[in-house]
């Protein structure tokens, strides 16, 4: 083991800026795809945040009978992702609406409850998903003679969903990304340091060295790569994070309260998990045809 | 231990390197194996190792008929020769030690062992005060002795020498038959490939393979034994 370890580091040595440019290079790509994971979680969190608070408000016409309004809300109500329905006659809407106003309550003083329009209070359940179920239903009462307008947020939620569609694409995209930059790069580099040492490695095979032990020290590097680009994508991102959080807290309060988080430790260790195996798997797959050619 | 059967090895098309060789070497046998330069000496010791396979004939190294044994199963003949080559093929940049200590570290041995393995070689050699030394700046008489230490670190059933003496002064040179002679008295057999008459004079009493232009000739030994021919 000492013996390998010692062959490991020898060969580092020897090419020092060969190793550091790969480990570079498998860094930025491990980089990239935990900066497309950190805005994905997020806005997963956001949008799942955005949802919760999701309702629709359907204001009835002033002439719309008891009967008529009961309807509409059994109808509403057998829509997926859609989770209550409650009617709000208008003394309830103004009793809400000064509750709502505190210290400025007095305005409402000289409004007739009267003025304020019947409504079904329509709540949906968490998830950009029953905004996108409820979305062709908003469009069937709008129509409807006794509904004066609906109040919905419809196209920002598919407008949203899109976006984390988007998002979704492109983790997936970092994801293959940075696996191809392990096992090329890595590979690449195994194959170049096996091409400098050939002599050394003939004349190992000369003196009955295995296959696998030539392998050995190439594949501790590969590995070595991974684990290291690893470490120095997430101290990157770490940094990065630091100072990016506090700015988007004062850019966009709205989202997730300011309160951004980083990657989980079960999220990093299985990111260098991924990319020393799959910076092994290049390393390995590159002395194979090195020391078949 | 060695036995080669109608065997032909050809370069290309026009170049044959050894024509329908057949011989055999006894285990624990010393046999020298002379000839001029372009004789197939070389050639014969590159089959005995597997780095070259024969076109026609059969290569048998300590029963095994090398042309049946799998690719992965070459390293472990290896590992039973020791090999002097012409040419050394050392590591230059590592040091003296390094060069020996290759051989215990694929054997697998302990650190302590292969320590004291590379040391013994080293001082049979008498090159111990030079371990730390890079071969590089070592004389070519040096690196002579390097390579014999590094053949002989793993105790190898079958030593082959090619031209072992090359660069060495006669003083030099009959220290080194007297390693490769220690080496044989501990039972290793010996192939010595020389076109040196000091080796061939110094070692008259062995039996000889005479080769020329890659065949076998007859070669009138004075001492124990006629080379067997089949040719």
């Amino acid at each position: 083991m000492i013996a390998l370890f010692s062959r490991t580091i020898r060969g580092i040595a020897h090419r020092p800026l060969d190793h550091l440019l790969v480990t570079g290079m498998v860094a930025l790509a491990l980089l990239l795809l935990g900066a497309v994971r950190l805005a994905t979680s997020h806005l997963d969190r956001w949008l799942s945040g955005w949802g919760e608070s999701a309702h629709l408000v359907v204001y009835l016409r002033d002439d719309t009978s008891d009967a008529e309004a009961a309807r509409l809300a059994a109808q509403v109500d057998q829509v997926p992702g859609v989770e209550t329905v409650r009617r709000v006659r208008p003394a309830e809407a103004h009793r809400r609406l000064r509750e709502s106003l505190g210290s400025e309550a007095a305005f409402l003083d000289h409004v007739e409850q009267r003025f304020l329009p019947d409504s079904l209070e329509v709540r949906l359940r968490a998830g950009l998903w029953p905004m996108a179920r409820v979305s062709p239903m908003v469009e069937r009462l709008s129509a409807s003679p006794s509904v004066a307008e609906v109040e919905f947020a419809g196209e920002w939620a598919d407008r949203l969903g899109r976006v984390r569609r988007v998002a979704g694409a492109a983790g997936i995209a970092a994801l293959i990304l940075a696996l191809a930059v392990c096992v090329y790069v890595v590979g690449s580099a195994a194959r170049l340091a096996a091409h400098a040492q050939r002599d050394e490695i003939a004349i190992q095979k000369l003196v009955g060295a295995t296959d696998r032990f030539v392998r050995a020290p190439f594949l501790v590097q590969g590995a070595l790569q991974g684990i290291c680009g690893a470490a120095l994508a997430v101290g990157l991102l770490w940094i990065a994070y630091r100072q990016a959080a506090p700015w988007l807290g004062q850019a966009m309060p709205f989202a997730l309260a300011g309160r951004f988080v980083f990657l989980r430790a079960a999220e990093m260790v299985a990111g260098t998990l991924l990319a020393t195996l799959t910076a092994l798997l290049g390393a390995s797959l590159a002395m194979r045809r090195a020391l078949d050619a | 231990m060695i036995r080669f059967a109608g065997v032909t090895k050809r370069y290309g098309a026009d170049r044959v390197a050894l024509s329908d060789v057949s011989f055999s070497i006894a285990p624990g046998e010393m046999v020298l194996l002379t000839g001029p330069s372009g004789a197939g000496k070389t050639t014969l010791l590159r089959l005995i190792q597997a780095t070259e396979r024969p076109d026609q004939g059969e290569v048998v190294v300590a029963g095994h008929p090398l042309a049946r044994l799998r690719r992965s199963a070459i390293p472990y003949l290896r590992r039973n020769l020791g090999v002097v080559f012409q040419d050394f093929k050392l590591l230059g940049e590592r040091t003296t030690y390094a060069n020996v200590a290759l051989v215990p570290e694929i054997l697998g041995m302990r650190r302590r062992a292969a320590w004291r393995a590379t040391m013994g070689a080293l001082q049979q050699v008498g090159l111990a005060d030079r371990a730390s030394v890079p071969v590089q700046h070592l004389s070519g008489g040096e690196q002579q002795r390097v390579a014999l230490a590094r053949a002989l670190v793993g105790s190898p059933a079958i030593l082959l020498c090619d031209e072992p003496t090359g660069n060495l002064d006669p003083e030099r040179a009959r220290g080194l038959l007297g390693l490769i002679d220690a080496a044989h008295d501990r039972g290793a057999t010996v192939v010595l490939a020389t076109h040196d008459p000091l080796v061939v004079s110094a070692q008259r009493k062995r039996r000889r393979i005479r080769l020329e232009a890659g065949r076998l000739m007859p070669e009138a030994n004075a001492g124990a034994g006629v080379t067997t021919l089949r040719a």
